[in-house]
């Protein structure tokens, strides 16, 4: 394997231009909400076709990379997330650049992203023929658990009133329930609206729940930051990236560990980054001593989502590569360029051309380094942009993000319904409802729902079949532990402390 | 997060009201449909209704004196929540107007009206603005991103040109 590893090191330093010129923009093209490095990969496939194979695979695993770093950079300073795997970034990093502190979430979230896809693609790199096994033993059943994982969050985030939580995590449910069911194709709620057919569409509400109502809040006062913590932020030179530096080395065990979550997350084909950084923050806030900091500016929280959905990259690559089997859109993009290269997808991948196989992992790895030393010291200028007033602001995050809600599917309707999310996020956050809650619902619940009704339809409409497979009956404990186990710890810890 | 919110107001009621009346459409759309296709929406609307009664409940029972947090009186709404409802008003407007007049044009109006509305300086600033704003979304999305907008005549020609 080190042969191997070095080998593809070498042919690398052949094309490593290619590298920061990916990671840039793909950093670049995350930042700009409703793009995905999907999008960018396939505008960009007459380019890369024209590559030689492994210097396409090495350009587009750099920019697949940077992408999920460069989703952070507007959820931290606007909470615009630039991605759908950066909207649980937006839960504390947001607050953090509220509290004159952008600089540091930003070196956190930078930081994060790199360590956390460091290590994962290093795992990668040891173990990739033995990791593909894990895609076999990953069925309906087991997806719908993890997704629970990422569901569960719902209970947690409620803030001060349970019964408001639910409302708005079963409303979010219902909303993400509505279009074409996922057995006998027949529409649900759609107002007769063919657009809604294929389900409530992502990006526009991903869009107006957290940007457009934003905007619309952010308009009540003259600067994002708060009155209070603004002449300190101006004054600051390079301490927030520092502290930041210091928080994410600090709290190395929190990385390691959100990054592995996503990179689990990965492997499994259809995942996607989204449900990786959400189960990740859902476990870290179980978790965590300081559950009540979380969604008001913990570091943790940003850690959590950051290091999870680049942990995910890397993994997410796994079954392309073993099997042939693409996990989401980006790897799908992939497929078509091997493709058309005529290289041999799958098992004979590894016995026919090895060194293509490792050399994007190798590749990732070298982008992973570049994104530390490009994308720290961003930090500092980045965080400057929360500083312009927010009568410029507004209009100008309103007028992009309905762009970014038009590109994903090309209808001008869902600019509407990116609209109508944003009035709801308005209404939702002046009422006392979180607005997050509601997010988690419209994205987790059409996959929650499609693996439910798969694995119902294996056991022909029995539901013991949801406990009948030892994998998914150790997620079930796994995941009933997450939720009663920190409450118990916190009981114990409270009784201590009485004592 | 939401607000520690401990007592209830009547505004309280528009989010589980808004939930319950899309549980009960949803139920009307999928009577009929076999069990399987109802069991995942349908439980759903039935828990949302629950909720919406259980926030009844809580309104009743720990009704706000002074109603602050949700939404006050219906008639001091407008005045409240001004600069929401005309963002929303001008959004809206701008939505309806960039099929007819294409993007850039429609950007350039929605940011000078929105500017100029949020009081953000003498009328050459809010021109800057504007135009600065729209050439960056210009650039940014339809000549490098290559985005397919409904645009004028003109701009139509120049990102031919580009």
């Amino acid at each position: 394997m080190w042969e191997m590893t070095l080998a593809s090191l070498n042919e690398i330093l052949g094309y490593w231009w290619l590298i920061p010129l990916g990671v840039g923009l793909g950093i670049f093209v995350g930042a700009v909400p409703g793009f995905s490095s999907t999008n960018v990969l396939i505008i960009l496939l007459p380019f890369t076709l024209g590559m030689e194979s492994g210097a396409g695979m090495a350009f587009m695993a750099s920019l697949y990379s940077g992408s999920h770093m460069g989703g952070s950079i507007p959820a931290v300073l606007f909470n615009v997330p630039g991605t759908g795997a950066a909207a649980a970034t937006c839960f504390d990093g947001y607050p953090m650049t509220q509290q004159g502190r952008g600089q540091e979430a930003l070196a956190i979230a930078f930081a994060a992203s790199a360590i956390g896809g460091l290590f994962t693609t290093m795992i990668t790199l040891g173990a990739l023929p033995y990791l593909s096994k894990m895609v076999y033993y990953f069925g309906s059943i087991e997806n719908f658990v993890i997704i629970l994982f990422g569901v569960a969050l719902i209970a947690q985030i409620t803030g001060g009133s349970m019964l408001k939580g639910l409302i708005a995590g079963m409303f979010g449910l219902l909303l993400g329930a509505v279009g074409y069911d996922h057995v006998y194709s027949v529409p649900r709620a759609t107002f007769g609206l063919v657009y809604l057919f294929d389900g409530m569409p992502r990006v526009p509400a991903i869009v107006g729940l957290f940007a457009i109502s934003e905007a619309f809040s952010m308009v009540e006062k003259n600067m994002i930051i708060d009155a209070s913590k603004l002449s300190d932020a101006l004054k600051e030179g390079w301490q927030g990236t520092k502290r930041g530096l210091v928080i994410t080395l600090k709290k190395m065990g929190a990385v390691i560990r959100s990054s592995l979550i996503g990179f689990v997350v990965g492997i499994i084909p259809g995942a996607g980054a989204t449900i990786g950084s959400f189960v990740s923050y859902q476990q870290a806030m179980s978790f965590s001593k300081d559950k009540e900091q979380f969604g008001k500016g913990a570091p943790e929280g940003v850690i959590a989502s950051e290091a999870a959905n680049n942990g995910l990259t890397s993994g997410s690559l796994i079954p392309l590569l073993t099997l042939g089997i693409p996990g989401g859109g980006t790897a799908a993009v992939m497929l078509v360029v091997l493709q058309a290269h005529g290289v041999p997808i799958g098992p004979r991948l590894f016995q026919v051309m090895p060194q293509l196989a490792y050399g994007v992992v190798v590749a990732m790895l070298v982008a992973y380094i570049v994104m530390i030393i490009m994308g720290v010291p961003l930090a500092k200028s980045l965080a400057k942009m929360s500083f312009f007033p927010t009568k410029v602001l507004a209009p100008a995050i309103i007028s992009f993000t309905l762009i970014g809600s038009f590109v994903a599917r090309g209808y001008l309707f869902d600019m509407w319904i990116a609209l109508f999310f944003g009035v709801l996020g308005y209404i939702l956050k002046r009422t006392g409802y979180s607005p997050h809650a509601v997010l988690l619902g419209v994205i987790l619940g059409p996959l929650a729902e499609q693996y439910f009704l798969r694995a119902l339809l294996l056991g022909n409409g029995n539901p013991a079949i949801l406990f009948s497979r030892p994998l998914g009956n150790f997620l079930w404990v796994l995941l009933v532990l997450s939720m009663v186990l920190p409450a118990l710890l916190a009981r114990f810890r409270n009784r201590k402390t009485v004592q | 997060m939401a607000n520690k919110t401990k007592q209830w107001s009547a505004g309280d009621l528009f989010i589980p009201g808004l939930g319950m009346a899309l549980a009960v459409y949803y139920l009307y759309t999928v009577r009929g449909l076999a069990p399987l296709a109802q069991l995942y929406g349908g439980g759903l609307s039935l828990i949302c209704i629950a909720l919406f009664l259980a926030a009844v409940i809580m309104v009743i029972r720990h009704r706000k004196n002074d109603s602050a947090g949700g939404f006050k009186k219906l008639n001091s709404l407008a005045a409240v929540h001004k600069k929401f409802i005309v963002m929303t008003v001008l959004t809206a407007l701008f939505i309806v107007i960039i099929p007819i007049i294409g993007y850039p044009l429609a950007s350039v109006l929605f940011v000078a009206s929105t500017t100029i509305f949020l009081k953000y300086g003498n009328p050459l600033r809010v021109m800057k603005v504007s135009v600065i704003v729209t050439l960056v979304g210009f650039v940014l999305f339809i000549i490098f991103l290559n985005v397919d907008l409904p645009l004028d005549a003109v701009t139509e020609k120049l990102k031919g040109v580009l």
